[in-house]
């Protein structure tokens, strides 16, 4: 087993156990927040806190899902703070990939606003839910995790928003 | 041509993933509005979880590792780690003045100073001859006494 890096000390190994979560701790952040700019600072603060709290963390296998669910805990905050609320659509529209057909376009970002829409007027337990689990690498059990609830839980509410978005986009 | 009113919930939730029961089947197998629903619907749940997954499917900002590392070599805190410091702050503070304000002794009610107590107006409704009237005689009330002549000269 890998030793656990202290902090203030030798900080190669917290780098790699960083690097490693890094990019998965983003797109949580992302799917809470979505904007590039808060994801960025809510990922930059994550590792932070985790680096001055390293020491009571035993296990490095453990690393990963600690600093997920800090990164989600952290994005929560930031988004019930409602920071650069306004920016949000322009961050979701920016960082799709373009379709070559401007038309095909324009009905695909029709649909995704409008989808956006529906998925930030969800219920939290349940919008939670439908992002985190949009997140590459992020599975059922995963989300279970992160969110401290049962798998069925997640499943369920799961369901519960597709249903509730799929009726919405149906209209 | 639209599904019928009563099969659109069940429709949608099969669309969804879930298994169609035997009623539902044979509906779909009879009526071409609810069999076109079904297409819809699993075309827009399609496009829904399409949409969903790349809403979320974002490439981090390249470097941010390296900025982390960097922050973390100049020895800068999180900016949201303090926060609950400045709350325990301010709830031990709280905590502290209502202590302060519940351990103090109670208030002594002063009666026999309440009883002499009189308004400092009340002299002033007094007429200014007051204590004249009060010491003046009154009618039938002898002024001076007087002594009877006899018992100067009696002895």
């Amino acid at each position: 087993m890998t030793a656990m890096p202290e902090p203030g000390g030798d900080s190669a190994g917290f780098e790699r156990l960083m690097r490693e979560s890094y990019r998965l701790v983003y797109q949580i952040a992302y799917s809470v927040v979505g904007n590039a700019a808060d994801a960025e600072e809510v990922t930059q603060d994550t590792f932070l806190t985790a680096f001055e709290k390293i020491s009571r963390l035993r296990d490095p296998e453990k690393f990963r899902p600690w600093v997920a669910r800090a990164g989600w805990r952290l994005a929560l905050n930031r988004r019930r703070g409602a920071t650069r609320a306004m920016g949000r659509d322009g961050a979701w529209i920016a960082n799709r990939p373009a379709s070559e057909n401007p038309e095909a376009k324009v009905v695909e970002r029709d649909f995704e606003s409008r989808l956006r829409a529906r998925v930030e007027l969800l219920p939290e337990k349940l919008r939670d839910v439908v992002l985190l689990i949009g997140v590459e690498e992020m599975d059922v059990r995963t989300v279970a995790g992160i969110l401290k609830i049962p798998e069925g839980t997640v499943r369920s509410r799961l369901h519960l928003a597709r249903r509730q978005l799929l009726r919405e986009v149906m209209r | 041509m639209t599904a019928c009113a009563q099969w659109k919930d069940a429709i949608a939730g099969h669309a969804l993933g879930e298994a169609a029961d035997p009623a539902l089947s044979a509906h779909l197998a009879a009526c071409p509005g609810c069999a076109q629903g079904l297409r819809e619907s699993q075309a827009a749940a399609a496009q829904m979880d399409e949409t969903l997954r790349r809403l979320t499917k974002v490439e981090p900002p390249p470097f941010g590792p390296e900025r982390i590392m960097a922050r973390i070599h100049e020895g800068k805190p999180a900016a949201t780690t303090g926060w609950w410091r400045w709350a325990v702050l301010a709830a031990a503070a709280i905590l502290v003045a209502v202590i302060l304000w519940s351990g103090r002794p109670p208030r002594q009610t002063d009666v026999a100073a309440l009883v002499m107590w009189r308004s400092p107006t009340e002299s002033l409704l007094r007429p200014p001859l007051d204590a004249a009237w009060s010491t003046m005689p009154r009618l039938g009330q002898g002024f001076y006494e007087v002594k009877p002549l006899g018992e100067k000269h009696a002895q």
